[in-house]
C-alpha cells in the first residue's frame, strides 16, 4: 500500500524508458541519463515542496551510489549515510538501499544495513520495469521506511540525535 | 558517440549535484503559519485582527486607516454594519476601532451605529439652511425623518450652526422649530391683516384655516402683537373666539339701544331668527357664556327680570301689571301676548305672568299661558252656565235618564264611564227631540208633560235658595255623568267673540268650567230627582186610586143597564179608563225598575215591558194586563190590589161616602159642559148621561155609540114627551152624521140647532122629565 502523498510524489517523477543494466554499455549510458533526469526532477520537486531529505552521488560509471539522508523528528534532524550498488540485473532487480549506521538496530533490515522493503514494493517494481528507476526506489522504498522506522527507533532509544550524542560524549 | 554520452552523463551528474546543493526553499505550510500566528498572538507578541473568513490578518492601525478611507469615500457618513461588511472584519472589532478613532479625532462621531465626521455635519447644516430658506421654517422632527438621525443630534447641530451657516431664528416656545426672519414677518403681516379685517366673532380655527398660518406661530405672534383690534376670548387654543373690538362695541351699543327702546332683552337664539343677530350668541362670542350675568353686569342699575328666553325691564312689567289690574277691576280678561314683542315665547309670558301674579293678589287665573282672567269674569261666566246647567239637569231628571244613569253607574264599572257618557248624551238628545216635537200633542203626552213642568217649576223655586253654594260637591266622584258636554260649553263660550278670537282659550276655559258646571248640574239633578221620586209616587198613587174609584163607580152604572147592553159598555170602560190606569201603572213600574218606555204605551209595548220586569213585579202586572183584554171589570178589580202593591202603591178602600159627591160632581161637570157646547151630538151625549145619572143616581161612562142604548134604557123612566123629543133628536143627529147629502145635512144641522135649546132644557130640568122620581129611586137604590 502506498499512501496518497507518496503516490503524488511518484506521479511527479518522470518515468524511464530505456531497459538497460550497467553491462549494456551504450544503452546503460542512455539509462543513466534518464536516471539522472528523473533524480534531478525528483530533487527539484522535493525542494519545492520543502521536503528535501537526501543527497546522492555516484561513481563515474553510475553503478555505485552513496550519500546521505535525514529525517526530522521533534524538531530534531537525524542524519544517516546511504549506499547501494546497481545490481547487474538492473533494472529487473531493484537496488538494495542500505543504511549501514542502523545495521543491527532494527529488525526491518538485512545484513549490512540493507533496508527491508515492504511486500508491495517488489511486485510494484516488477510491474513497472523498466519505467521505475533510482528516484522511484528512493521515493517508494527509503522514504516510507524512514517515516515508519526512525520515530520508532528514536522512541526505543536506538538512535540518538547528533547533539545529544555530542553532549553524551562530552 | 559514447564519449558524448558519458559527457552528458557527467553533466547530468553535475546538474544533479547542483540541484541537490541549491538551497532549499524555506516554505512554511499554511497550517504552520496559522499556528505560528496564534502562538504569537497568545504570547502577545503580535497584535492583529482576523478577518471574517479567518484567512487574513489585519493590524488595528491598518483597520483604522481603512475605516477612515471608507468614511471619506462614503461622504463622511457610514454605517458600522456596512463598514464591517466592506472591510470584512467583525463588527465588534470595527466598532471598537471606531470608538477609538472617535476618542482621538474630534471631527468624528458615532451616532446610532453610524460613523459621521465633520464634513458630513457641515454638509447637513448647509442643506438645512437651504431648506429653511426655501420653506421659511423647519422642524427638527421632520429633519430626523429626512436624515434618519436622532433629533438631539440635529438639534445640537442646528443650534451650533445657527447664525453661522444656518440663518434663522429658533422658536422660543418650541426649540425644535426654526424660522427665518422673513417668514415670521410674513406671518405676522398675514395675521394682522386677517384680524383687522374680521368684523364679527370668529373662531380662531377659522382664522387659521383662512390664513394658512400654523397654530403655533399664530399664538406666538398673537402674544407679541399688541395692536390687534380685539380680544381673544375663551380658553387658549383653537376653540377660542377672536372678538374684534369693533364688534363688541357695536354689540354693546345694540344691547343698550335695544333695551332702551324695547324695555326687554331677548337673550336667546330667538333673536337670531328675528334680528339675524342673537344676543345670547353674541354674548357667548364675547366670551360670556352666561347671558344673564352679562345683562346683570351691563345694566347694574336696572331691575331686570330674567325669563326663559328673554330678560325684561321694568317698563314692560309695569305695562303688564297695569293691564292685569285693569282687567281685574273691570272684571274682564286680558291676553298679554299682543302686548309683548313677538320674541317672547309662551314660556316667557308664563313666567312673566307668574311674576305679575305674585305682585297682584291671587284673584286671577291664567289660561292659555298668556291670558289673565279675573275672578269676576269667571264668576259671570259661571253664572251664565248655571242656567244651562239647570235646564240640562231638569231635562235629565224628567226624561228618566238620571235614574237610569245612576242605576247603570251602580252596575257598571268605572272604566266604562266614558262610553256611558257618550251613550247618555245621545239618549238625551233623542229625548229632547221627542219632547219638543210633541208639545201640544196627544192627550197622554200632554198630561205627563204638564205635570213634569209643573214639578220642575216648583223645584226651580226650591233650588233658588240653594244656588249660592255652588262649590258644594254633592256628588261622589264615582258618578261621572256629564250633563253638559264639553262641546256644549265650548260652543257657548265661543259665542263670546272676544274669547273665541284667542286660540286655545275656549278649550281651556271649557275644560276649566266643565267640571264645575257639571258638578253643579249634577247636584241640581240629584236634588230634583229626590223631590221627584216622592212626589211622583204619592201623586201617581192618588191618581191611580181616583181612577180605580171612577172605574168602580162607572161599573156600577153599567150594571143598571140591560144585560144585553152591558158587555159593550164594559168593553168601552176597559178600553178607556182601565187602559189608562194600567198604562200609568206600567210607567211607574218601568221607572222604578229603571226601564225605558215609550211615550205611548200600547198592548204590544206593555208585553215587551213585561219581559224586562223582574219576576215579583211581572206576575201581578201580567194579570192586570190580561184583564184589559177580558170582559169583566170585576176581574180587573180583583187584580188591581196586587198590581199596585207590586209598585209599592196602596189601593185605598172603596169609600161609599165618596160615591155621592163624585156622582154629583160628575153631573155638575156634565151640565156645565153641556151648557157650553154647541155640538148637537155632544149635547145629546151629555144629556143622555145626565138623564141616566138623574134616573139611576149612578154615573155612566159611555161613548157616542152607546147613546141610543142608554136612551132606550131610559125610555121606561122618562116621560113620553121628553122621550119623543130625545129620540127624534137622536134620529136627527144620526141622520146628520150618516147623511151624505150636503143640503139635507145643512137642514138637519139647522133643526138640530133649534132643538138644542129644547133638549138642553130637558137636561137642566131633568127632574121634571122623570116619570116618578121616588118610585124609580126606590127601585134602583
Amino acid at each position: 500500500m502506498v499512501d496518497e502523498s507518496t503516490k503524488k510524489t511518484l506521479s511527479n517523477i518522470p518515468l524511464l524508458q530505456t531497459k538497460a543494466g550497467p553491462r549494456d554499455k551504450e544503452l546503460w549510458v542512455q539509462r543513466l541519463k534518464e536516471e539522472y533526469q528523473a533524480l534531478i526532477k525528483y530533487v527539484k520537486n522535493n525542494k519545492e515542496s520543502d521536503n528535501d531529505w537526501f543527497r546522492l552521488e555516484s561513481n563515474k560509471e553510475g553503478t555505485k551510489w552513496f550519500g546521505k539522508c535525514w529525517y526530522i523528528h521533534n524538531f530534531l534532524k537525524y542524519e544517516f549515510d546511504i549506499e547501494f550498488d546497481i545490481p547487474v540485473t538492473y533494472p529487473i532487480t531493484a537496488p538494495e538501499i542500505a543504511l549501514p549506521e542502523l545495521d543491527g538496530k532494527t529488525a526491518k533490515m538485512y545484513r549490512g544495513g540493507k533496508i527491508c522493503l515492504t511486500d508491495h514494493f517488489k511486485p510494484l517494481w516488477a510491474r513497472n520495469v523498466p519505467k521505475f528507476g533510482i528516484a522511484h526506489a528512493m521515493a517508494l522504498g527509503l522514504g516510507p521506511w524512514l517515516a515508519v522506522e526512525i520515530p520508532d527507533l528514536i522512541e526505543k532509544g536506538a538512535v540518538f540525535h547528533k547533539d545529544k550524542i555530542d553532549e553524551y560524549k562530552s | 558517440m559514447s564519449t558524448v554520452d558519458w559527457d552528458e552523463v557527467k553533466r547530468l551528474a553535475a546538474d544533479f549535484q547542483k540541484a541537490q546543493l541549491s538551497s532549499t526553499l524555506q516554505k512554511l505550510s499554511e497550517r504552520n503559519c496559522v499556528e505560528i500566528v496564534t502562538k504569537l498572538i497568545e504570547s502577545k507578541l503580535l497584535d492583529v485582527i482576523f478577518t471574517n473568513d479567518g484567512k487574513e490578518y489585519i493590524t488595528p492601525q491598518h483597520l483604522g486607516k481603512e475605516i477612515k478611507d471608507e468614511l471619506y469615500i462614503h461622504g463622511g457618513r457610514i454605517n458600522m454594519v456596512d463598514l464591517s461588511q466592506i472591510l470584512n472584519v467583525n463588527l465588534s472589532q470595527v466598532s471598537k476601532i471606531a470608538s477609538d478613532l472617535e476618542k482621538h479625532n474630534k471631527g468624528l462621531k458615532i451616532i446610532l451605529g453610524q460613523l459621521i465626521d465633520k464634513t458630513y455635519t457641515n454638509k447637513i447644516a448647509e442643506e438645512i439652511n437651504d431648506k429653511l430658506m426655501q420653506h421659511g421654517f423647519i422642524n427638527v422632527s421632520e429633519l430626523t425623518i429626512h436624515y434618519d438621525l436622532p433629533a438631539d443630534f440635529l438639534q445640537s447641530t442646528i443650534e451650533r450652526e445657527l447664525g453661522k451657516s444656518i440663518c434663522g431664528k429658533q422658536d422660543p416656545q418650541d426649540s425644535r422649530v426654526f424660522y427665518t426672519e422673513s417668514f415670521i414677518a410674513r406671518n405676522k403681516a398675514k395675521i394682522r391683516g386677517a384680524l383687522s379685517a374680521i368684523t364679527k366673532p370668529t373662531p380662531l380655527l377659522a382664522i387659521l384655516g383662512q390664513c394658512s398660518v400654523s397654530e403655533r406661530i399664530f399664538f406666538c405672534d398673537l402674544q407679541e402683537m399688541k395692536q390687534i383690534p380685539g380680544v381673544v376670548a375663551g380658553k387658549q387654543g383653537t376653540n377660542s373666539l377672536y372678538i374684534p373690538s369693533i364688534y363688541s362695541k357695536s354689540q354693546n351699543e345694540w344691547v343698550d339701544n335695544f333695551y332702551k327702546q324695547n324695555g326687554y332683552l331677548a337673550n336667546v337664539k330667538y333673536v337670531l331668527c328675528k334680528c339675524n343677530f342673537s344676543e345670547y350668541d353674541a354674548l357667548t362670542r364675547l366670551g360670556i357664556s352666561d347671558p344673564a350675568n352679562f345683562i346683570r353686569r351691563h345694566f347694574p342699575n336696572e331691575n331686570i327680570a330674567f325669563l326663559h328666553s328673554v330678560a325684561v325691564g321694568t317698563s314692560i312689567r309695569d305695562q303688564i301689571d297695569s293691564n292685569i289690574e285693569e282687567a281685574i277691576i273691570t272684571g274682564s280678561f286680558i291676553d298679554i301676548s299682543p302686548l309683548l314683542p313677538s320674541v317672547f315665547s309662551d314660556k316667557d309670558m308664563e313666567m312673566l305672568l307668574k311674576i305679575a301674579e305674585k305682585k297682584i293678589n291671587n284673584n286671577t287665573h291664567v289660561f292659555a299661558k298668556t291670558i289673565v282672567i279675573s275672578d269676576a269674569f269667571l264668576q259671570s261666566l259661571n253664572k251664565s252656565f248655571e242656567a244651562i246647567a239647570e235646564a240640562k239637569a231638569k231635562e235629565a231628571v224628567a226624561s228618566g235618564q238620571w235614574f237610569q244613569t245612576i242605576a247603570e253607574n251602580r252596575i257598571k264599572s268605572k272604566s266604562a264611564d266614558l262610553i256611558f257618557e257618550n251613550k247618555a248624551n245621545k239618549k238625551e238628545d233623542r229625548r229632547k227631540k221627542a219632547i219638543t216635537s210633541k208639545i201640544g200633542g196627544g192627550t197622554q203626552g200632554r198630561e205627563t208633560k204638564t205635570k213634569s213642568t209643573k214639578k220642575k217649576y216648583l223645584q226651580g223655586k226650591n233650588r233658588d235658595g240653594e244656588s249660592d253654594d255652588e262649590n258644594t260637591k254633592v256628588l261622589s266622584t264615582k258618578i261621572e255623568l256629564k250633563l253638559i258636554s264639553l262641546e256644549d260649553i265650548k260652543t257657548e263660550i265661543a259665542k263670546d267673540d272676544n274669547l273665541s278670537v284667542i286660540d286655545d282659550l275656549v278649550d281651556e276655559l271649557a275644560l276649566y268650567l266643565e267640571q264645575k258646571i257639571n258638578n253643579y248640574a249634577i247636584s241640581i239633578a240629584k236634588q230634583l230627582a229626590q223631590n221627584n221620586k216622592t212626589t211622583n209616587l204619592s201623586e201617581v198613587e192618588e191618581r191611580l186610586n181616583v181612577l180605580v174609584t171612577n172605574i168602580k163607580i162607572f161599573d156600577k152604572g153599567i150594571k143598571h143597564i140591560d144585560k144585553t147592553d152591558q158587555p159593550a159598555l164594559t168593553k168601552y170602560l176597559l178600553k178607556s179608563l182601565v187602559t189608562d190606569f194600567v198604562n200609568e201603572l206600567f210607567k211607574l213600574a218601568a221607572q222604578q225598575n229603571m226601564l225605558q218606555f215609550p211615550e205611548n204605551i200600547t198592548t204590544e209595548t206593555r208585553q215587551k215591558m213585561l219581559l224586562d220586569l223582574p219576576e215579583d213585579v211581572k206576575e201581578p202586572l201580567t194579570n192586570i194586563h190580561k184583564s184589559i183584554a177580558g170582559n169583566s171589570i170585576d176581574d180587573f178589580l180583583n187584580f188591581v190590589d196586587a198590581a199596585m202593591a207590586s209598585c209599592c202603591l196602596v189601593l185605598k178602600k172603596y169609600d161609599k161616602k165618596k160615591e155621592r159627591p163624585f156622582i154629583l160632581g160628575h153631573k155638575e161637570a156634565l151640565l156645565e159642559e153641556l151648557n157650553t157646547t154647541q155640538d148637537p151630538a155632544l149635547a145629546l151625549h151629555l144629556i143622555t148621561s145626565i138623564l141616566f145619572t138623574a134616573a139611576t143616581q149612578n154615573v155612566i161612562h159611555m161613548s157616542g155609540r152607546h147613546v141610543s142604548t142608554v136612551l132606550s134604557f131610559l125610555q121606561t123612566q122618562l116621560q113620553l114627551s121628553t122621550m119623543e123629543i130625545l129620540s127624534k133628536y137622536h134620529d136627527m143627529v144620526l141622520k146628520s152624521l150618516t147623511s151624505s147629502d150636503e143640503e139635507t145635512k145643512l137642514d138637519i144641522q139647522k133643526e138640530l140647532q133649534t132643538g138644542l135649546e129644547e133638549i138642553k132644557n130637558i137636561a137642566n130640568n131633568y127632574k121634571q122629565h122623570l116619570k116618578s122620581d121616588k118610585a124609580q129611586e126606590n127601585k134602583y137604590t
